[in-house]
């Protein structure tokens, strides 16, 4: 019986102290990154929020035309993967918005009106922005939350981290050799909780959220 | 096997996955709170089976555990063992709720609803949860007095279907195991492999001895006010090695009885290739005993325990009997005395009509190496010892008491009067081997 106790005492006295530790621990610092940086404004996590909603917002609308543009112009998978990629970014929007009204302000839901040029571009272009997001805005945006400790804004800003970092991978493979996505390959999961995008057809967890299989969604 | 190697292996089965599960992600380090709520929710999830696994262990009847702890001590441990799962599980459902929930942005309500709705093999995992919750609860001491020992024992078997429902989401949604085929397998084996040792233990082995020895009742004889003595024949008995003692889980295979099986204990050593079981009529089914024909087949389970001669090692032994405890204390007298020990018993009943096994334990008395006493704490018109066995008793009774050993064995109030007594008189704790009529 003692030793029961004594077992069940060291187990919560561990579980306890990594979850203290874990609340007290300063904030890591933010990957420095060269690149845009002019552009960024940080203000308070709401106004973050509301930036990056916008961001993800104008992302979705952008992904949506992108993906038309490349069905018209015969690069079927570049199609599918913007139409997953707009998904995700429709999934961070819903998470960001929630966040801002848990912490009292109202999500405003404005998209910038796309531009499109020939895929290639718009694949181009899309690298830039996702790299943009995941280097150097949700990095500060994460590091300005953690100081605020604002954790509803948390867990928003990093899982659409983790995704945007994966959706420039795959417009990059995709420049590669765009001749070759002429032809349906892959298809592409959601993650609905954080967005995250896989082409691992037998994904049974997420890797950012922990959210089951049942979660994600199949674009087709 | 020793009881530090049995020690040893169940920290072995805690360390173990603790060391897998540290090592397959890092599991403490470079997270944040929720995805640390959710490394101790897997951690706490993963020891929960292994406790739960040690319960069926324990409860398996295996022998060579048995012989090392003890029937007793061994329910003991289930006891306990039981509400340390329980606790894991809490941790572990809660864990699971805080941090899927920070995860995903929900509240915790929406978060269990989402468990619920959503997740695959989660109701069922729930619904696990749930019944082992109430199991445990039927256990706590003052709700368990208050149910019919049959009722307690049918819930315990909800138990079992609790861990099979909480199966598959251990496969589906356990990172370790979802990431890991190896560790999977090993995982799915350890399960099946306490399932099979219980199962070989409570159902298999039973009915192959039955098979095996061919028991039956051969004869009822009344004893004493309330109680009877049944002998059992059985072929072959010798391969089985009873000892006087030691108890069996009997079930009589005649209408109004198989449904049930209760345990007794060895009042006679084992010869002649029969059993006897003395037993008192105190509730539903030992008042039923007197109704037993002769030739009704009998199953049995066990041997069981550690309460034989074998636990005595020095010259002098004590004996102290309350009640219908005398029965297999007059087994192991004639153990002692076969061994050349000097055997004192103390037996304790009400009044003169309660004593049972009298004339038997009278004449092997006549062995001078044996000395009987019997004390009647209800019974003005008896010449010999009178009242409880207290202190003063012991004392003038067995002045060298400190050099006995000391087989006991009566009501639990009794036991743990005496226990007390004789530590106070100078016997040590581990020379105080004891049997306890309940489970
Ligand atoms: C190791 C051991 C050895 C025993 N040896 C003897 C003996 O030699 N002679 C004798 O008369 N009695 C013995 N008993 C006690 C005997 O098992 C109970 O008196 C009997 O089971 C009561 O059943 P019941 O339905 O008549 O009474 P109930 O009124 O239903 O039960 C009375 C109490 O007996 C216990 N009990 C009931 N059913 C069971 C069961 N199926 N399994 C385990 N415990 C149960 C419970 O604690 C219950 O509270 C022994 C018990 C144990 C544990
Ligand atoms: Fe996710």
């Amino acid at each position: 019986m003692k030793k029961l106790v004594l077992c069940v005492s060291l187990f919560l006295g561990i579980a306890g102290m990594t979850i203290a530790q874990d609340q007290t621990a300063p904030a890591e610092p933010a990957k420095e990154t060269a690149v845009q940086t002019e552009e960024l404004k940080i203000g308070t996590t709401v106004e973050n929020l509301q930036a990056a909603l916008t961001g993800e917002l104008s992302a979705k609308e952008r992904y949506l035309a992108f993906s038309a543009k490349a069905d018209e112009e015969g690069y079927l998978q570049v199609g599918r993967l913007f139409r997953a990629t707009a998904r995700s970014e429709e999934v961070h929007a819903g998470r960001l918005a929630k966040s801002i009204e848990k912490m009292g302000g109202t999500p405003v839901m404005d998209a910038q009106k796309p531009e499109v040029a020939t895929t290639r571009e718009n694949l181009e272009a899309a690298v830039k922005g996702e790299s943009y997001e995941n280097t150097t805005m949700y990095p500060a945006f994460i590091k300005k939350a953690e100081e605020e400790k604002a954790e509803a804004a948390l867990y928003p800003f990093k899982g659409a981290m983790a995704a945007e970092e994966g959706h420039a991978r795959f417009y990059s493979e995709a420049l590669k050799d765009l001749e070759a996505t002429k032809q349906l390959g892959v298809e592409y999961l959601v993650c609905l909780t954080c967005g995250y995008t896989t082409d691992d057809a037998a994904i049974q967890k997420c890797p950012v959220c922990e959210a089951p299989r049942e979660k994600f969604e199949t674009v087709k | 096997m020793a009881r530090w190697t049995f020690a040893a292996l169940y920290a072995a089965s805690l360390v173990v996955p603790a060391a897998i599960w540290n090592h397959n992600h890092a599991a403490l380090t470079g997270l944040d709170s929720a995805g640390l709520k959710l490394a101790w929710c897997r951690l706490a999830g993963l020891w929960a089976v292994i406790v739960v696994l040690w319960q069926l262990l324990f409860v398996s009847r295996a022998r060579t555990m048995e012989q090392t702890f003890g029937f007793d001590r061994l329910t003991r441990f289930h006891h306990y063992n039981g509400f340390f799962a329980v606790l894991l599980l809490l941790f572990h459902g809660s864990l699971a709720i805080m941090g899927h929930a920070a995860k995903a942005d929900l509240t915790n309500m929406e978060q269990i609803t989402d468990f619920w709705k959503i997740w695959k093999y989660m109701q069922a995992a729930i619904s696990g949860q749930v019944l082992f919750l109430t199991v445990t609860l039927f256990s706590i001491g003052i709700i368990r007095r208050r149910l019919s020992y049959e009722a307690w024992h049918w819930s315990h078997l909800a138990g079992y279907l609790a861990l099979a429902l909480a199966f598959w989401h251990q496969i589906f949604h356990g990172r370790d195991l979802v990431d890991n085929a190896g560790q999977r397998y090993a995982w799915i084996a350890i399960q099946l492999a306490a399932v099979a040792v219980l199962i070989w233990g409570r159902a298999v082995l039973p009915v192959l001895r039955s098979f095996r020895y061919r028991f039956r009742v051969e004869k009822l004889v009344k004893e004493a006010d309330d109680i009877n003595s049944v002998y059992i024949t059985a072929e072959g008995l010798d391969s089985l090695a009873p000892r006087g003692g030691q108890f069996v889980m009997v079930r009589f295979l005649a209408k109004g009885f198989w449904s049930q099986s209760h345990p007794f204990s060895l009042s006679m050593p084992p010869r002649n290739n029969t059993l006897r079981l003395t037993i008192k009529s105190i509730g539903d089914f030992t008042a039923k005993i007197p109704g037993l024909v002769p030739g009704t087949r009998v199953m049995i389970d066990g041997p069981h325990g550690i309460f034989t001669a074998r636990r005595a090692t020095g010259k002098k032994v004590l004996l102290i009997a309350g009640g219908i405890g005398i029965t297999p204390l007059r087994a192991i007298v004639e153990e002692l005395l076969a061994d050349k020990r000097q055997v004192t018993l103390l037996y304790n009943a009400r009044n003169e009509k309660s004593l049972a096994l009298r004339q038997e334990l009278e004449s092997l008395a006549a062995n001078p190496d044996f000395r009987l006493v019997l004390i009647l704490s209800h019974d003005e018109t008896w010449a010999g010892e009178k009242g409880k066995l207290d202190e003063e008793k012991i004392a003038r009774l067995v002045s060298d008491v400190a050099e006995h050993e000391v087989f006991l064995c009566g009501p639990p109030p009794m036991m743990a009067a005496t226990r007390k007594t004789l530590e106070k008189l100078g016997v040590k704790p581990e020379k105080i081997f004891t049997e306890e009529f309940a489970l």
